[in-house]
This record gives C-alpha cells, sequence and structure tokens, in this order.
C-alpha cells in the first residue's frame, strides 16, 4: 500500500482506520487494457491534495484470449502485460477465470478490500488533479455513504454525437416512466447548474467512492442485473435506504470514455437494458422509488 | 404571488411553432414574479440559461406523462415539496388541450389556455371543450372572431417578437450574406421556411416558382432556399418533385434543425419570403421574414392577413393582395379538411405566379415600394413586445387565483386516501 507521511498538522480520519492506508481503489477490466493504462496513469495526479494512503487491487474480469488478423493468437497475460508493470509494489494483480459480470467482478474486487473507503473505478475513467481528494473531502461527512463525481466527454470519447468537454454525468434522476436519467447531460462543464454540490438520487458506477463496512452490509452490487446496467442505481438506492446520503461534487472530475468499457466484440452477453430495467423497478417500487428529477432541472 | 404556476407546451429548443411563444410568456410569468415550473413537450434537457426549471417529456410519451407530472406536481404542493400549484397554462394545440383539460385538477387551480386556430369554422366538440377553460387566450384576432362566430368569449394575446435577435443586416452584411451563399444582386432569393407537411403545401410553391421562371425568362437567376424536413416520411419526397418541375438547378434545402445564425443568414438576405400554406394559427416565420427586412408573400387565408394589412377589414377581400407589409397569393378553392373539420384554402399557382412576378419586376427595378413596405413590415413586428403579451397573460393569471375557490382541505392522516381517489 503507498504511503505518505502524516503531516502534523493533517486532521485525523473520522472513519475507524482497520490498515494504515485510507482508500482501496478497485480497477475492472475487461479487455481495455488501453484505457486501463490511461487511468492508471491518471491516478498520481488524481492524488494530489491526498495523502493518506491507497492501494489499487486491478481485477481482470476473465479477458480472453484474441486472435489477431495474421491469425496470432493473444493470451490474456500477453494482453496485461504492460499494465501489470505499471503497477507498483503494494498493487494488486487479480484474474478471474470466467467473466463474471460488471457486478459480479467489481464485488470481487471489493471482497478483498480492507480500507474504510472504497473507490469503484472502470478504466474508461481518467480522473483529472485532485479528484481523490475532492471525493474524500466529500466523505468527511459521516451521513455520506457514496460520492459521485463530474464527468466530462473526453476530447476523443468514441460516443459520437456529444461536444468534448461537456458533461457526460453529474448524477442520474428518476423520469416520470419510473427510469434513472443522466441529468445536464451535454451542458457546459462550467454551467452554474452543474457545479452545484448536491443530494442527488444516484451516481454512475465507471466512478465513485463509498463506505467498506456500508458496502459490507448492502451486500455489493446486486449481481441479478447480470453483465451489468442498473446495479449503480440500484446500490445507490440500498445506501439511502439506510439512511444515508449520495452526493455529486462537481469539485472532482474525470474524463469518461464512454462506451469503451463495452467492447466491441467481446464474447459476453449483451446488456439487458429492458429486463434491468424491470428488475430494478420490481426491487424499488415499494421502496422509495419516485419520480424526482422535478427537484433538480 | 406565492405558489407554483405551471405551464405545458411544446419546447422542442431544436426550434418549434411553439418554442418561442413557451418560452416568452414563461419569462413573463417569471419577470412578474412567479415561481415557473415548465412542462416542456419535445425538450430533450440540454442545456439553456432560462430563469425557469423545464422538466423533459419525450414527445411519443407525452399523453402519459404530462397527466401524470401534472398530477404529481399537484400533489407535491398539496403535501408541501413544492408551493401549492395555483395555476395551470397550457399553450398547445386544440386538440391537445382538449386532452389535457380531462387530467383532474383540485377546483382551486385554473386552467389558461393559450392556442391558435388554424381556421375557421370551429368544430362543434372544440366549440364545448373549449368553453371548459378557464380563460381563452388565443394568438391572432382571426382566432377571436372564429370563436365569437360560436358565441365563445376569448382573449386575444399579442404574442412579441425579438426584432433583437432577428435583425435586419446592415447592406454591406447582406451583401455580403448572399456572396457567400454564392449569390450577386442579380440573383433573385427566394426563401420558405415550412414543415414538409399537407398543411404548408409545398408543392404549391413549387408550381409557383416553375411559373415565375416561364414569366421572366430561362436567363433570370433565380434560387429557392428551402428549411423543412427533407426526410419526413408524411411529406413530399422534395427532391423529386422538384427534378420533375425542372427546379432541380433552383433548389437548396435545409433541414429545420439548422442554428439559428444560419437561419437568420437564409432569411435575411433572401429577397422573397415565400409560404404556401393552407392555413395558419399565428405564423411566427412570416414575422420573423418582415423582421429580418425581407418582403413576404403567403396565402391570403386565416391570420395570416392580419399581418400584410394594417386593417383587413377596410382591404376589401379578394380584390387586391398587395398589403401595406406584404403581398397575398390567391386561393384559388377552399376544402373541409379531416383535420378539425376545418378550411383548408388551396392557393391559385397561376395568380400567385402573377403576384411573386410582379414582386420580381419591382426588386429588379429596385423599386422604392418594396423598401417602403420592409420599413412598414418591420415597424408592425416591432412593434410586438413581449411586455404586452406578459400583462395579458399575467392579468388573466391573476384574476383568476385571486378568485379562485380555496384549495380542498384534507384531513390529517387522509392525504393518502385522498391521491388515491385523485388518482
Amino acid at each position: 500500500m503507498s504511503r505518505r507521511k502524516r503531516k502534523d498538522t493533517q486532521k485525523a480520519s473520522p472513519v475507524d482506520m482497520k490498515t494504515s492506508y485510507l482508500l482501496d481503489i478497485v480497477l475492472l477490466v475487461y479487455g481495455e487494457w488501453g484505457f486501463a493504462e490511461n487511468c492508471i496513469a491518471a491516478l498520481p495526479e488524481a492524488m494530489e491534495g491526498y495523502n493518506d494512503g491507497y492501494r489499487l487491487t486491478l481485477i481482470d474480469n476473465g479477458t480472453p484470449e484474441f486472435r489477431t488478423n495474421s491469425g496470432t493468437v493473444v493470451t490474456p497475460d500477453e494482453q496485461s502485460k504492460a499494465v501489470r508493470a505499471m503497477l507498483q509494489d503494494t498493487d494488486r494483480f487479480i484474474r478471474l477465470d470466467v467473466n463474471k459480470g460488471y457486478p459480479g467482478g467489481m464485488n470481487e474486487g471489493v471482497r478483498r478490500a480492507r480500507a474504510p473507503l472504497i473507490l469503484i473505478l472502470t478504466p474508461d475513467v481518467t480522473l483529472h488533479k485532485g479528484a481523490i481528494a475532492a471525493m474524500v473531502k466529500e466523505m468527511d461527512d459521516p451521513t455520506v455513504g457514496v460520492v459521485g463525481l463530474k464527468l466530462l466527454f473526453s476530447p476523443d470519447s468514441p460516443h459520437s454525437g456529444n461536444r468534448p468537454g461537456t458533461v457526460q454525468h453529474a448524477g442520474l434522476v428518476i423520469d416520470i416512466g419510473g427510469n434513472p436519467q443522466h441529468i445536464f447531460l451535454g451542458w457546459d462543464s462550467d454551467h452554474p447548474k452543474v457545479n452545484e454540490c448536491r443530494e442527488i438520487t444516484a451516481v454512475t458506477g465507471a466512478c465513485f467512492m463509498t463506505r467498506k463496512p456500508l458496502w459490507d452490509a448492502i451486500g455489493g452490487l446486486f449481481e441479478g442485473y447480470g453483465n451489468g446496467t442498473f446495479e449503480d442505481v440500484d446500490y445507490c438506492f440500498a445506501v439511502r435506504a439506510r439512511g444515508t446520503k449520495v452526493i455529486y461534487t462537481p469539485h472532482a472530475v474525470g474524463y469518461h470514455y464512454v462506451g469503451a468499457s463495452i467492447r466491441a466484440g467481446a464474447n459476453q452477453r449483451g446488456f439487458n437494458l429492458g429486463v434491468n430495467g424491470t428488475i430494478f423497478k420490481g426491487r424499488w417500487a415499494d421502496k422509495g422509488l419516485a419520480w424526482d428529477e422535478w427537484r433538480y432541472w | 404571488m406565492s405558489g407554483t404556476h405551471l405551464l405545458v407546451s411544446d419546447l422542442d429548443l431544436r426550434g418549434s411553432g411553439y418554442m418561442n411563444i413557451a418560452v416568452g410568456c414563461a419569462l413573463e410569468m417569471y419577470h412578474a414574479g412567479k415561481e415557473v415550473r415548465v412542462i416542456g413537450i419535445g425538450y430533450r434537457g440540454t442545456q439553456h440559461n432560462f430563469p425557469f426549471q423545464i422538466i423533459p417529456v419525450n414527445h411519443g410519451m407525452w399523453s402519459q406523462h404530462v397527466p401524470a407530472m401534472l398530477m404529481n406536481l399537484q400533489a407535491l404542493g398539496m403535501s408541501g415539496q413544492i408551493p401549492e400549484v395555483k395555476s395551470l397554462t397550457v399553450a398547445l394545440d386544440i386538440p391537445l388541450q382538449t386532452y389535457l383539460m380531462s387530467v383532474e385538477r383540485p377546483p382551486n387551480v385554473p386552467y389558461i389556455g393559450i392556442f391558435p386556430v388554424e381556421s375557421a369554422p370551429l368544430r362543434s366538440t372544440w366549440t364545448t371543450q373549449l368553453a371548459g377553460m378557464d380563460a381563452r387566450l388565443v394568438i391572432s384576432k382571426f382566432g377571436v372572431e372564429a370563436l365569437e362566430h360560436r358565441d365563445l368569449s376569448s382573449r386575444y394575446i399579442e404574442i412579441g417578437m425579438d426584432t433583437d435577435k432577428w435583425r435586419i443586416p446592415t447592406p454591406e452584411e447582406r451583401t455580403g450574406l448572399r456572396k457567400m451563399m454564392g449569390h450577386t444582386e442579380d440573383d433573385f432569393v427566394i426563401v420558405t421556411v415550412a414543415d414538409n407537411q399537407e398543411r404548408k403545401n409545398l408543392s404549391a410553391a413549387m408550381e409557383i416558382i416553375k411559373r415565375l421562371k416561364e414569366r421572366v425568362g430561362e436567363n433570370a437567376s433565380i434560387t429557392w432556399h428551402l428549411v423543412t424536413r427533407p426526410g419526413n416520411i408524411i411529406g413530399w419526397d422534395l427532391a423529386d418533385l422538384a427534378n420533375d418541375m425542372g427546379l432541380t438547378g433552383n433548389l437548396e434545402m435545409y433541414d429545420r434543425g439548422i442554428e439559428f445564425e444560419m437561419l437568420w443568414k437564409l432569411v435575411a438576405m433572401a429577397d422573397v419570403f415565400l409560404l404556401t400554406s393552407k392555413a395558419e394559427g399565428l405564423c411566427m416565420p412570416i414575422m420573423e421574414a418582415m423582421a429580418a427586412g425581407t418582403i413576404v408573400l403567403a396565402t391570403d387565408c386565416t391570420a395570416i392577413p392580419e399581418h400584410i394589412f394594417a386593417d383587413p377589414e377596410k382591404r376589401g377581400r379578394f380584390s387586391t393582395y398587395e398589403g401595406e407589409r406584404g403581398f397575398l397569393l390567391p386561393v384559388e378553392f377552399v376544402h373541409c379538411d379531416p383535420w378539425g373539420n376545418s378550411n383548408r384554402h388551396y392557393v391559385d399557382v397561376e395568380k400567385g405566379a402573377d403576384v411573386l412576378a410582379k414582386i420580381y419586376k419591382l426588386w429588379k427595378s429596385k423599386s422604392k415600394k418594396l423598401e417602403e413596405m420592409r420599413k412598414r413590415a418591420r415597424a408592425y413586428v416591432e412593434g410586438r413586445h413581449w411586455d404586452e403579451t406578459g400583462r395579458v397573460l399575467n392579468e388573466t393569471i391573476d384574476a383568476l387565483v385571486a378568485n379562485a375557490p380555496a384549495p380542498p382541505v384534507i384531513p390529517a392522516g387522509q392525504f393518502q386516501q385522498r391521491m388515491e381517489e385523485i388518482l
């Protein structure tokens, strides 16, 4: 685990520290090794202003071998070699033999976490300077269970139709049909409404920070969503059901290469939005699922 | 006035006939100190800087989602989570209004309808349904008359114009715009901004332009810039139609989603704004063209003449097609349309081409008459202030709210039961 000498002027964290470091970062990868390199390379600058130590756990979620156009087989080990070379001694690389989907894979990673705070991270996110410190600061409030950040469309995002540098994520709200929706999608990054730190309904699973004891109490991400979608919103509902808050902070920022985590041609079942949406509504219909976008627009 | 004031309208910010009306009305309500929440049909959550909230509604789901939102917002007001809903203003076409009027609302929430009357006579069923509104604000004098003929009272609400946004280019600017579009001062440039649907009668516009070419000679340089929905599956195949009429070399088409700046350029640099609609409830594009200093030629029907003539009644209907502020296209026949059983006016393409040819000759001779007409048209639209729109709307809302019955009192513990009764 990375250690920085604690300065005498630093306040003690209010959390009950079981380890000498405050934060476990769990990065789940399924074949997007190029993006993972960028994601990890951005971490030192993202740590600026944060001095309480962290450990990175990278979960290879069953990346399969692939065959190049010339017929050469590239094994999972060869695919991840460059990324593994970037890891520090204290970081961990864990390979799952089979793909467990996003919720299952992330649960595997967090199961191995020990620090009081967890940062859930996907390789298609590159955090900007000081992002970690900004999120940890929100977690100083013991009533906060989850913190999400401002994500912007990257300058070279594969998700066409959106202006680079505009808002990709500023929180999720529930529309009149009971469906989670991104709020302020495509808005300018500096718009006043985007830059309010606020309690929000849910945040994206691309990157959020939460508490390990809370995660364990909830049981992590609900694996009934199969490969994924809706598990992030579901987790936020579970957090709120326990009386803790979900917060959006614009002071932590990152680029999101939307869609990169869903690797084209990957050998995996599709993300069944329709079925998962029904599952989500069935789970929360009588436990707080309500039209709430009227609070935010 | 404390409380929430709701406004429902079509708010596709890419450009819809109602967008300007809805935004203008909401701003006037806001500036009058009202807390405004707008339910925007077709609004997709895109960025705006208005000082009021717009809640998105998927266009295809409006008939389910808007009533649900109205019920929810009323319940939120009754439970104190938002200031109590005091009024509901709906700016939409009549059929959508009559649908929304069926949504239950507390007796203390008046329903104010802002709507156009596209054509007359007003259908009997609609007359009965409109009678249920607490106030009827009609956006044309033609519409007020149509309601009067059905013994239905209403008030004319003049829709304002943003004449700063829709400005006349300087002569140098205009020359530059035309050059940018590949035109010289010798090119006769026509512009139309109209949806590709039957009511806009774009095929008649093509017929008129084809006949103009025959009248003024094949050597005349004529270009028609058409801002529309070329791919609308219920519209004309415009490219094919132009080809069949020998107009392919004369036609430039643009999708209606173009940026405002480009739209203004197309209208402002043109010599004539041509509109062959069969019926219009207000016709904002005509006013926009007038504001940009472009001569208007449009169908002699419904709400259009009141823009063209200072006093349509004194004009001597059907005897002259040249008004103080523009020109009219003669109508060949009127047909009863299935939409609302209302009249549709089909332009006389031969006589319409004669009027357009007259304008062409005036343009070619650089007639002062056209310049005077442009000035009068500009003065007309400059006289349409949003202040006046706001005055009428806010007066109406305030009077109704002041005289509204007390809100229903829900005994403690019975809120849930009362909501179930309503829902």
